[in-house]
């Protein structure tokens, strides 16, 4: 039988990281789960899941997964939600506290989850195609003479993924574009 | 840094014409920068000419490969596994490179995918504008720094010519006449006394006119360091 360590610190530890004002009062009625684009092509994603499983304390299974990398941010469920929940704000607390604690899986999750391209040093040319064209002004050329991608401002648009001339920069396709890619599930 | 064009897909078309497996040779230096011969324009035409020989019933095998540099040996040396791989090879880099390949492997049937054109600045994304003809004489402390051989379509040292009008070129009225642009920024620096001086004509021998062109450094040379 499947264990679950639950652990009822998460929820401060949330409110600390601006987690919106009334996601205890989640009552289950999936609202957000019905509109949440990502729900329908990403099988072990569902906000109304991960909310739960907050106020269950299930820290673990939340943080130490690339479950809740999954989310797009698109905002759909916040106004749907009749308690007024936000659960893109929620998992946005919980990304934000898994990256407190460790940056280098929080990136790398994000990466994982296609929600953040990585130029790759060895192939960049340095030619600025996607410094000019990045409509975040993500990417700048660091003094080594290579592009580095913000991750703060970097929205996985892929728009620097396809001009790239030297083909050095990596974006896994997020749940909802390898669903449309492919039709499999991620 | 070196600019170039890609050649019509009609003239690769017709280079390519009795090969069924060839290999589309990148170069990540200039032309991969000024997007006419990096890995993405690699695969563009790899694809162009695969769809284009399919269309004519003469189904065509491509290898893709993009090397760092095709103007150094080293980097060429992987050529000498593809090259035995295909009939032939249309190489994406400068005319540099394409020189160097054939020099290298003579027995490679190597074709040029590109035209280079000339060595630009890349003012904005996508646009690529001519600043300097590689004369080996270079002249531009006199003129402000804008250089009348490269910028000026009849490449005058002593002025305007008849066809100057309104600051524009008669060859083409959206560029600007250079030596409008000299004497402008020549006035605004307080320096025009420098169009008053004489200048000896130049040389042209520098400019390759003397044959083909060598630089050497002998304190480079391998030869001479001393162990």
């Amino acid at each position: 039988m499947l264990e679950l360590k639950k652990d009822a610190s998460l929820i401060e530890e949330i409110r600390q990281h601006e987690a919106p004002e009334y996601f205890t009062q989640c009552f289950r009625c999936g609202a957000c789960s019905g509109i949440c684009p990502v729900e329908k092509v990403a099988q072990d994603f569902d906000p109304r899941v991960i909310v739960h499983a907050l106020l269950l304390g299930l820290k673990e299974k939340l943080l130490a997964d690339d479950t809740i990398w999954k989310c797009s941010g698109c905002g759909s469920c916040i106004p749907v939600c009749p308690m007024d929940v936000k659960p893109m704000e929620v998992i946005k607390a919980l990304k934000a506290l898994v990256a407190e604690k460790d940056p280098e899986f929080a990136l790398e999750m994000r990466f994982k989850a296609g929600r953040l391209a990585r130029v790759n040093p060895e192939k960049c040319i340095a030619c600025l195609t996607c410094v000019r064209d990045c409509p975040f002004s993500a990417p700048a050329i660091v003094p080594d003479g290579y592009a580095v991608i913000d991750p703060e401002k970097c929205r996985a648009c892929g728009i620097c993924v396809v001009e790239c001339p030297a083909r050095a920069i990596e974006l896994n396709p997020s749940p909802e574009m390898a669903a449309s890619l492919g039709g499999q599930d991620v | 840094m070196i600019i170039a064009e890609r050649k019509p897909i009609e003239r690769i078309l017709q280079m390519i014409e009795p090969y069924q497996k060839i290999a589309v040779l990148g170069c990540r230096g200039c032309v991969a920068i000024c997007s006419a011969g990096g890995d993405r324009e690699v695969e563009t035409l790899a694809s162009a000419l695969r769809l284009a020989r399919k269309k004519q019933g003469k189904p065509l095998e491509t290898i893709e490969e993009t090397y760092v540099r095709q103007c150094d040996p080293e980097y060429l040396k992987p050529l000498a596994e593809l090259k035995e791989k295909v009939e032939a090879v249309v190489s994406l880099a400068c005319g540099v490179g394409v020189n160097l390949c054939a020099d290298l492997y003579p027995d490679l049937k190597i074709y040029p995918g590109v035209d280079t054109t000339f060595y630009g600045a890349n003012p904005a994304l996508g646009e690529w504008e001519e600043k300097c003809r590689g004369c080996g004489d270079c002249i531009i402390d006199l003129t402000g720094g804008i250089c009348p051989i490269a910028r000026c379509a009849k490449n005058l040292l002593n002025g305007p010519c008849g066809g100057s009008q309104n600051g524009k070129c008669e060859i083409n009225p959206d560029t600007p006449c250079v030596w409008q642009e000299v004497y402008d920024r020549l006035k605004a620096r307080g320096e025009l006394d420098r169009l008053t001086k004489i200048w000896p004509a130049k040389n042209w021998i520098p400019a390759g006119y003397g044959g083909p062109r060598r630089r050497v450094r002998p304190d480079l040379q391998i030869n001479n360091k001393k162990a």
